[in-house]
């Protein structure tokens, strides 16, 4: 690779992306006028909103039976306005009144009850004013009762307590900043990358000037590189700038946050400044080689946004969990991509800087921006993504005007996944919780199996070449039970990593067998098998690695197809704890597929895995006696090497049996008589 | 100067299996000379001339343009070449001069020379008024003049021009067909395909008639007339589908 045409193309492509309107504006008005909008005028609005709420009065209605003492003290605060309602609780419903205050007796104890709706303001407001009578009136009784006993009231306050907040105002405005700048610095860099990359990529396409810069001496990879530069550069600004902004914003005194302000300082340390921008480098990457490779499979700027919207999503997700209270960075989740990074912001604006975690952020992300960068230039080279006629969906109403196809487009596979999901989400959840195990089976073959072959034969796909539906030879078979065997090792060796990790996840695990309802001793074992073995092993195998894998292995190449059915295997199981372990199951299932070219084997390997995790549940002697069994110990070297060993020999034995069947199909191609 | 040998390309399409969009051709074009693609649309010109481009990789055979080998040496054919097509277009936000400047680049000229050699095809294409504006600005004649100034930028011996007119009004299409003739009258090689009848028997010195991938006849016009007895070139053209099918 040349490096001077790489860099040629980056000041052609950085001069071109920065003439770009749309670019600009993502990349340096948005952070100007967002912070400074975003903190003044809606902490302006805020402050107004509180003294506005606080200045009115609480409209409320008493029950006759109070006490008049303690309606004297209510009449005497200022802000509050006494109606007679017939029906006070209904009026708070209706807004006429924001509280009602009552008494009643219960268990020989006086109670005093305030009715208000909390997700009123001016009701919660209400019922902290009632609240605070309340404690008035109830000190005037203790005084008096006491003072008849000749006591003084200080014998019921021993002692008073008195909070000493040792965090300096510069670590309690890193809090607020940290908890919600990661999410709006992530975003913002997310929408600077998404222009430049969607017009350098998809734009081009649609324009027609990559076919012109490919007739020059330029390698595609010089080309490619120059371009991911570009959108890692817009994206790195953009974060610099919103950095720099919100800087500018804190420590020029504009943030007007009412009360909470008094309490706060906005400063960052150079160093603190300089982590910053040192993590900002690698997610800059990630984000860029993640959005151009899906830009790539775009045909125009438009399609290329639908496509980016998706990805825009799952990576603002994650950003949640930084504004989750508890969440630290930890080893753990130094690791997880867009969750270090939000993290990490958080802690370098709580003036905290862990060498150890900077760095195990920095490497994860520059890892997955590597892996991502891989995929890129892969794609890149690829002349049917490059100048194929695109990935439209196949789909139309009318089914007379649909032409009969071997298989699924990859964009029609996706539809049909994801219209599984909501059928999953919206009515499986719903069955499965009310039904238990039989609504499992319902799940299963309603709403995977039959809507997955409505699909296919709505759409004219060839079942047997949608569905892999192909022979497969006795020693592959062998091998698949093997395979089936060891990668039950495999994924309980992995799901006891996780759960070394995440201590967490056992309570996740524990809960979701009782969810699954696995272990009902009242089930006949049969019944059993057949609907957390069978059912699962048939109906999900069809559509993973069947319609999925069949579209998928024809557009990208094989490895980038089997990781992505398997990924999507993973995602399918919805738990953040179990996509890894289901991933990678799955990764393996559509491998075996792949090589034998026939579902047979993941639907006897998907039956072998859930058979075997049934028999355990249902068998807890024999968990007993082996506990790394359901994860919840670590295997012994001997387990683990008798793991790999099944795994081994059974995809040696699976290639043996293609191979024997490659030789079978070509002996029996020669033996065809000549023309 | 541009010879193929059984060259061929096969897609596969999703919907329609493998297509066979050109099937193995084999053409031999001399220094100089214009040598015309001529067939109707889907007849396989854009892939064969991408091939020739190096935008493709070809399923089998090869190609020898200027001497070098496609497959072996593709950066020696692009710097060989000038492509130009009806479809490709530049970058809107940049200038005609800016384009030149980076394509020269790219070629790896150097800065003073691309300045130069700039001026001099500003002036010999009369675009001196709008080098500094930017192409989004600029007329479709103007533009095409700004496609013709980047293919022989770093003046190549062959130019390779896909549909150069398609879509273009008779004005700009006239600059188009006078560069196609200047060209080869200086010693330019010139490859190039249309779906024009008229276009092709005013400029072509030879003709290669494709249809669904395959090169039917290649031939002096009066020699293909002559051979099917017709006068019209697309009553030519005709009969040697019909005798095809």
């Amino acid at each position: 690779m040349n490096w001077k045409k790489v860099t040629i193309v980056y000041r052609k492509e950085i001069k071109d992306t920065l003439r770009d309107k749309r670019t600009v504006m993502m990349m340096i008005l948005v952070p100007i006028l967002l912070y400074p909008l975003l903190f003044t005028t809606m902490g302006q609005l805020m402050t107004t909103g509180t003294k506005k709420l606080e200045a009115q009065k609480s409209v409320i209605a008493l029950n006759d039976s109070l006490p008049d003492m303690l309606v004297g003290i209510i009449g005497s605060e200022d802000h509050f306005e006494i109606t007679f309602q017939d029906d006070p609780v209904e009026a708070i419903r209706e807004k006429s009144i924001q509280g009602y205050l009552t008494s009643r007796t219960k268990e020989d104890t006086l109670q005093y009850v305030v009715y208000f709706d909390a997700a009123i303001d001016k009701s919660r407001l209400c019922q902290e004013r009632l609240s605070d009578v309340l404690d008035i009136y109830r000190e005037e009784i203790q005084t008096e009762r006491l003072s008849k006993k000749s006591l003084d009231l200080s014998i019921l306050h021993p002692f008073e307590i008195d909070l000493e907040n040792i965090a300096p105002p510069s670590r309690m405005g890193g809090m607020f900043l940290g908890s919600i700048l990661p999410m709006l610095l992530i975003v913002t860099m997310v929408l600077g990358a998404m222009y430049p990359a969607i017009d350098l990529t998809a734009g081009e396409k649609e324009r027609g000037t990559l076919e012109t810069i490919l007739t020059i001496p330029v390698q595609r990879l010089e080309l490619l590189f120059g371009k991911f530069l570009t959108v890692t550069t817009t994206a790195f600004i953009t974060g610099l700038l919103n950095l720099a902004s919100m800087m500018l914003v804190y420590t020029s005194g504009m943030v007007q946050m009412g009360e909470i302000s008094k309490h706060l300082e906005f400063g960052i340390t150079p160093f603190g400044l300089l982590c910053l921008i040192f993590s900002l480098i690698p997610f800059a990457l990630f984000i860029s080689a993640a959005i151009i490779s899906v830009c790539l499979f775009a045909r125009s700027f438009k399609e290329a946004q639908n496509f980016v919207t998706p990805v825009y999503l799952l990576i603002m997700f994650p950003t949640f969990i930084a504004m989750m209270p508890g969440v630290e960075l930890n080893r753990s989740l130094a690791l997880i991509p867009v969750v270090n990074i939000s993290l990490l912001f958080r802690e370098i604006f709580l003036n905290n800087y862990p060498t150890e975690l900077i760095s195990l952020t920095f490497i994860s992300n520059a890892i997955i921006a590597v892996v991502f960068i891989v995929v890129v230039v892969k794609l890149f080279n690829a002349e049917s993504i490059l100048f194929g006629e695109g990935q439209s969906v196949q789909l139309s109403l009318n089914r007379s005007q649909i032409r009969p196809v071997p298989r699924l487009l990859p964009s029609s596979a996706l539809l049909v996944f994801a219209m599984v999901m909501l059928l999953l989400f919206y009515a499986g959840s719903y069955i499965q919780l009310r039904f238990g195990s039989w609504g499992i089976f319902a799940t299963e073959w309603g709403l995977i199996f039959i809507p997955v072959i409505l699909a296919l034969w709505f759409l004219k796909c060839n079942l047997k070449q949608s569905l892999n539906i192909g022979k497969v030879h006795a020693l592959s078979v062998l091998g698949t039970l093997f395979m089936g065997l060891g990668a039950f090792g495999a994924v309980t060796l992995v799901s006891r990593i996780q759960m070394e990790l995440f201590p967490e996840a056992m309570e996740v695990m524990k809960s979701l067998e009782k969810i699954l309802n696995m272990s009902d001793t009242s089930m006949h074992p049969a019944i059993g098998y057949l609907i957390f073995a069978f059912s699962p092993a048939v109906c999900e195998e069809v559509l993973f690695r069947g319609v999925l894998l069949s579209s998928f292995k024809k557009h990208i190449p094989a490895w980038m197809a089997v990781v992505l059915v398997g990924f999507l295997f993973g995602v399918f199981h919805v738990y953040l704890i179990r996509i890894l372990p289901t991933a990678l199951l799955g990764i393996l299932f559509a491998y075996i597929v792949y090589r034998t070219g026939s579902i047979w084997t993941s639907i006897l390997a998907h039956f072998v895995h859930n058979g075997l995790a049934f028999t355990l549940i249902n068998t807890p002697d024999l968990v007993e006696k082996f506990p790394w069994l359901t994860s919840e110990a670590w295997p012994t070297a001997p387990v683990i090497m008798l793991m790999t060993g099944l795994l081994v020999a059974g995809l040696v034995l699976i290639e043996l049996g293609c191979r024997m069947n490659e030789r079978i199909s070509a002996g029996n191609a020669s033996m065809e008589p000549i023309d | 100067m541009i010879e193929t040998q059984a060259i061929s390309k096969t897609f596969h399409d999703p919907k329609r299996g493998e297509i066979h969009a050109v099937r193995p051709v084999s053409i031999d074009i001399g220094q100089g000379e214009i040598f015309g693609l001529l067939g109707p649309n889907g007849a396989g010109k854009t892939t064969l001339l991408r091939m020739l481009a190096t935008v493709l990789t070809p399923t089998s055979g090869s190609a020898t343009i200027n001497g070098f080998n496609l497959l072996g040496d593709p950066e020696a054919i692009k710097k060989s070449i000038g492509f130009l097509s009806g479809n490709t277009r530049l970058y809107n936000r940049l200038t005609p001069r800016e384009i030149l400047s980076y394509f020269g680049a790219l070629h790896e000229m150097p800065p003073d020379q691309i300045r130069t050699r700039s001026d001099g095809i500003f002036q010999m294409l009369e675009m001196t008024e709008f080098a500094d504006r930017r192409i989004e600005k600029l007329s479709t004649g103007q533009t095409q003049k700004t496609s013709i100034a980047r293919t022989i930028l770093h003046d190549p011996p062959v130019y390779i021009l896909d549909e150069p007119t398609l879509g273009l009004d008779i004005l700009t299409s006239r600059t188009i067909i006078r560069f196609i003739r200047e060209s080869a009258q200086s010693g330019k090689t010139i490859l190039f395909s249309t779906h024009y009848m008229e276009e092709a028997e005013m400029l072509c010195d030879r003709i290669g008639l494709l249809h669904e991938g395959q090169i039917l006849d290649a031939d002096t016009i009066e020699n293909l007339r002559l051979k099917k007895n017709r006068t019209h070139l697309a009553d030519v053209f005709m009969a040697y589908i019909e005798e095809a099918a």
